[in-house]
C-alpha cells in the first residue's frame, strides 16, 4: 500500500511540478534517510538529545538550501530558524521536563497497548520527546521563515528607498496570511492523527478534569502547540533580520540584487 | 458572516501602534491572573490534589537493558499536602516507582501536584496523574496571545475557527458514540470544517467559494484514489494502530483519520492559490487564462514542495518514540515499518496526495469560472 501511494504521488508530483515536484521527491527521500538515521543511531546507544540536533541543522540545511537554493533570503531564514529552534529547545524542554510528558501516556498504559515491549531500554524516553517535538516542527518553520524573507526581499528590490520599519511591516504582513493557514494545517494534521485518542477517551467515558491534565492531551497539545509557537514567533523575527540586513548592505553600497535561483 | 470593515480593523503597524500595545498589556496582564487562577484551581476539583513538600528517593533494585546498558529501578516515599475537599490542609503519604528510562512511569518532583485517589484510612493512597492543568493552559495562552500580537484581527480570526472547529470535533465524537454511521458522519464533519474554516477566515465571498469547492472536490478524488489502493492492496495491520483498542472497524476509522488529517493541508493550498488568481482577477477582470495560470503555477511550484515537507515531519517524526522503543527491544526494523511506520507513511502520502491534486483541481476550477463569466458578459 505504502509503496503504491509512494508512486502515485511521485507520478502526480512529476506531472504537476516537473522538475520542482521531482525535487521535492528527491527532497523527501533525503529527509527520510537522515530520520532513519537518527532512528539507528539512538536504537544504537547514542544520546538522543545530541544525535536530534545534528539532525535538525542537517534537515534545516537540505530543505532550506535544496529546495530554495542558496541565496541571501535563505541564508537569512537559516539565521532566524536556529535563533528559534534554540529558543523552543529551551521552551520545549522546559515543559516536557514540567508535565513528565516523556513515555507512554496514562490513556495508553489502561488501554494496555505496547505490553509486549518491555521497560528496560535504557533509553531516557523524555530526552527523546524533547527530540521529537523539536524536528516536527522542522517544515512548519521553514515554511514560515521563507515566505517572510522573500516577501521582504521582493518589496526591498521593488522599493529599495524604503525604510526598515516599511520592510519589516510588509514582512509581518504576508507573515499574517502564511500564519493562519499553517496553524490550520498543524491543527487538522494533529486532530487527524488524535481521532482514535479522542474517541478511546469517549468510549471509556474519562472524566474532563481527567482528560484534562492527561499526559495523551498534552503530548497531542506539545506536537502541535509548539510547531505553531515557532511560526509565531518566526515570522517578526525573520522580517527584522532581513530589513535589518537589506538595510545594512544598502547603505554600503545600493540595493543588493540577487540572482533568484528559480 | 462577512466581517464588516475586516480590513480597516488590521491595525496598520505605525499609526495604531500605540493602541496595540496597550490591547497586549491588557491581554498579558489577564493571561497572566488567568495562569494564577489555574494554578489554584483545586478547589474546582472532585478528585483529591496533593502538592508534593517532600521526597525521599531510594534505589530499590538494576537490571539488565534488554538491548544494552542497565535500568535502576527507584521508589519515592513522597510527603504532600491536601490542597482540596475535607482533608485540606493535611499531609498524605505516597509511594512512586520510576525507572531511568520513564518508559510507563514519572520521576516527580517536590512542587508537582498530583490527582490522587486517597485510601479509606485517609493517610495513603494512589497517584493517578500529574495535575497539568496549568501547563496546558500556560501553552494555550501563549498560542492565543502570539497569534494576536503578530497577526491581530486575523489571528483573532484563526483561533476562533479553531475553537469553533473543536466545538464541532467534540459534537461529533458524541453523535458517533451515540451510533452515527462514522463514514457519513465524517462526510458531513469534513463538510462543516471545509466551510466554516474557509469562511470564518476569508469572509463571505468569491475566494472563499472557490476555495471551498476546490477543497473538497479535492478531498473526494483523494477518498477514492486511497480506497482504489486498499482495495487493490493487502491490509494493514490495523490491530496494531495507535489507540486502536476499540471493538469498531478500524479500516473506516484510519481512513477518517487520514481525510481529516489532510484536510487542513489541502484547505492551505486551495486558498493560496486562489487568492492569487483571485487578485489578479479583482485587478483585471478580462485577464485571459493562460496568464492566470502562469501566476497560478509560480505560487504552486513554490508551494507544493513546503507542504509536502510540513506533512512530512509532522506525521512521520510523531511515530518516532514508539519506534524507539521498538528497536531498543531488539525487534527488526521490518517489525516496526509494518506496525508503526507503514501507518505513518500512509497518512503522509495520502495526505500529499490530496494537495497535490488540489493544485490541477484549482487551475480547473478557475478555467471553469473564467469560461462561466465571460458567457456571462458575453
Amino acid at each position: 500500500m505504502v509503496k503504491l501511494l509512494a508512486i502515485l504521488l511521485l507520478v502526480l508530483m512529476l506531472a504537476v511540478g516537473r522538475d520542482r515536484g521531482l525535487q521535492s521527491f528527491f527532497t523527501i527521500l533525503m529527509n527520510m534517510m537522515i530520520l532513519l538515521g537518527v532512528l539507528y543511531a539512538i536504537a544504537l546507544g547514542f544520546p538522543p538529545l545530541p544525535v536530534g540536533m545534528l539532525a535538525g541543522i542537517l534537515l534545516t540545511v537540505l530543505i532550506l538550501f535544496y529546495q530554495n537554493g542558496n541565496n541571501l533570503k535563505t541564508q537569512v531564514a537559516f539565521g532566524a530558524i536556529a535563533v528559534i529552534q534554540v529558543l523552543l529547545f529551551v521552551i520545549g524542554a522546559g515543559l516536557c521536563m514540567a508535565g513528565h510528558a516523556g513515555g507512554y501516556s496514562e490513556v495508553k498504559i489502561n488501554l494496555g497497548e505496547g505490553l509486549f515491549l518491555e521497560g528496560n531500554v535504557s533509553l531516557s524516553m523524555l530526552q527523546v520527546e524533547i527530540t521529537v517535538i523539536l524536528l516536527s516542527l522542522l517544515g512548519a518553520v521553514k515554511d514560515a521563515a521563507v515566505a517572510v524573507t522573500s516577501a521582504v526581499y521582493e518589496v526591498h528590490r521593488n522599493n529599495p528607498q524604503l525604510p526598515a520599519s516599511e520592510l519589516f511591516a510588509s514582512g509581518i504582513k504576508i507573515g499574517r496570511e502564511i500564519l493562519a493557514t499553517t496553524i490550520n494545517t498543524l491543527f487538522f494534521a494533529c486532530v487527524g492523527e488524535s481521532l482514535l485518542l479522542f474517541h478511546i477517551i469517549c468510549y471509556w467515558g474519562y472524566s474532563f478534569s481527567f482528560i484534562l491534565n492527561s499526559k495523551a492531551l498534552y503530548q497531542v497539545l506539545l506536537y502541535s502547540g509548539i510547531a505553531g509557537l515557532g511560526c509565531i514567533a518566526v515570522i517578526p523575527l525573520s522580517a527584522f533580520l532581513m530589513a535589518t540586513v537589506l538595510k545594512r548592505n544598502g547603505a554600503q553600497g545600493g540595493p543588493v540584487h540577487e540572482t533568484d535561483d528559480h | 458572516m462577512n466581517i464588516p470593515g475586516y480590513r480597516a480593523m488590521k491595525l496598520p503597524l505605525s499609526a495604531g501602534r500605540h493602541t496595540k500595545r496597550m490591547v497586549m498589556l491588557v491581554l498579558l496582564i489577564v493571561a497572566a491572573l488567568g495562569y494564577f487562577f489555574v494554578a489554584h484551581d483545586a478547589f474546582l476539583y472532585d478528585t483529591t490534589i496533593v502538592r508534593i513538600t517532600a521526597i525521599e528517593t531510594r534505589h530499590t533494585e538494576t537490571q539488565d537493558g534488554i538491548v544494552s546498558g542497565t535500568e535502576h529501578y527507584y521508589g519515592q516515599s513522597i510527603t504532600g499536602q491536601v490542597l482540596n475537599g475535607e482533608q485540606k490542609g493535611e499531609d498524605v503519604f505516597l509511594y512512586n516507582q520510576y525507572t531511568d528510562s520513564n518508559v510507563r512511569d514519572e520521576q516527580y518532583r517536590v512542587g508537582d501536584c498530583l490527582l490522587v485517589e486517597l485510601g479509606q484510612e485517609g493517610i495513603s493512597g494512589k497517584i493517578l496523574e500529574q495535575k497539568r492543568d496549568t501547563l496546558v493552559y500556560a501553552v494555550s495562552a501563549a498560542l492565543l496571545l502570539g497569534m494576536i500580537a503578530v497577526a491581530d484581527w486575523s489571528g483573532l480570526l484563526a483561533v476562533g475557527s479553531l475553537v469553533i472547529n473543536i466545538a464541532l470535533l467534540v459534537g461529533a465524537l458524541y453523535c458517533y458514540l451515540d451510533g452515527w454511521n462514522i463514514l457519513a458522519l465524517t462526510a458531513v464533519m469534513i463538510l462543516l470544517f471545509t466551510i466554516l474554516s474557509l469562511l470564518i477566515g476569508n469572509g463571505w465571498n468569491r475566494r472563499s467559494m472557490l476555495a471551498i469547492v476546490v477543497t473538497l472536490l479535492s478531498l473526494a478524488a483523494t477518498a477514492v484514489i486511497y480506497l482504489v489502493v486498499r482495495g487493490v492492496t493487502p491490509a494493514l495491520q490495523y490491530q496494531m494502530l495507535e489507540f486502536g483498542v476499540v471493538p469498531d472497524d478500524l479500516s473506516a476509522l484510519f481512513f477518517c483519520e487520514i481525510m481529516v488529517g489532510g484536510l487542513g493541508a489541502v484547505m492551505d493550498v486551495a486558498i493560496s492559490l486562489i487568492s492569487t488568481a483571485d487578485e489578479l482577477l479583482e485587478r483585471d477582470p478580462h485577464i485571459p487564462y493562460p496568464e492566470l495560470r502562469q501566476s497560478v503555477r509560480a505560487v504552486s511550484d513554490d508551494i507544493m514542495g513546503t507542504m509536502v515537507n510540513v506533512l512530512f515531519f509532522t506525521y512521520i517524526c510523531g511515530g518516532l518514540p514508539e519506534m524507539l522503543l521498538m528497536m531498543r527491544n531488539n525487534l527488526t526494523i521490518s517489525f516496526v515499518w509494518e506496525y508503526v511506520l507503514s501507518f505513518e507513511m500512509v497518512r503522509f502520502l495520502t495526505g500529499s496526495i490530496g494537495l497535490v491534486l488540489a493544485i490541477p483541481i484549482s487551475q480547473l476550477v478557475l478555467r471553469l469560472w473564467v469560461r462561466r463569466q465571460e458567457a456571462a458578459h458575453g
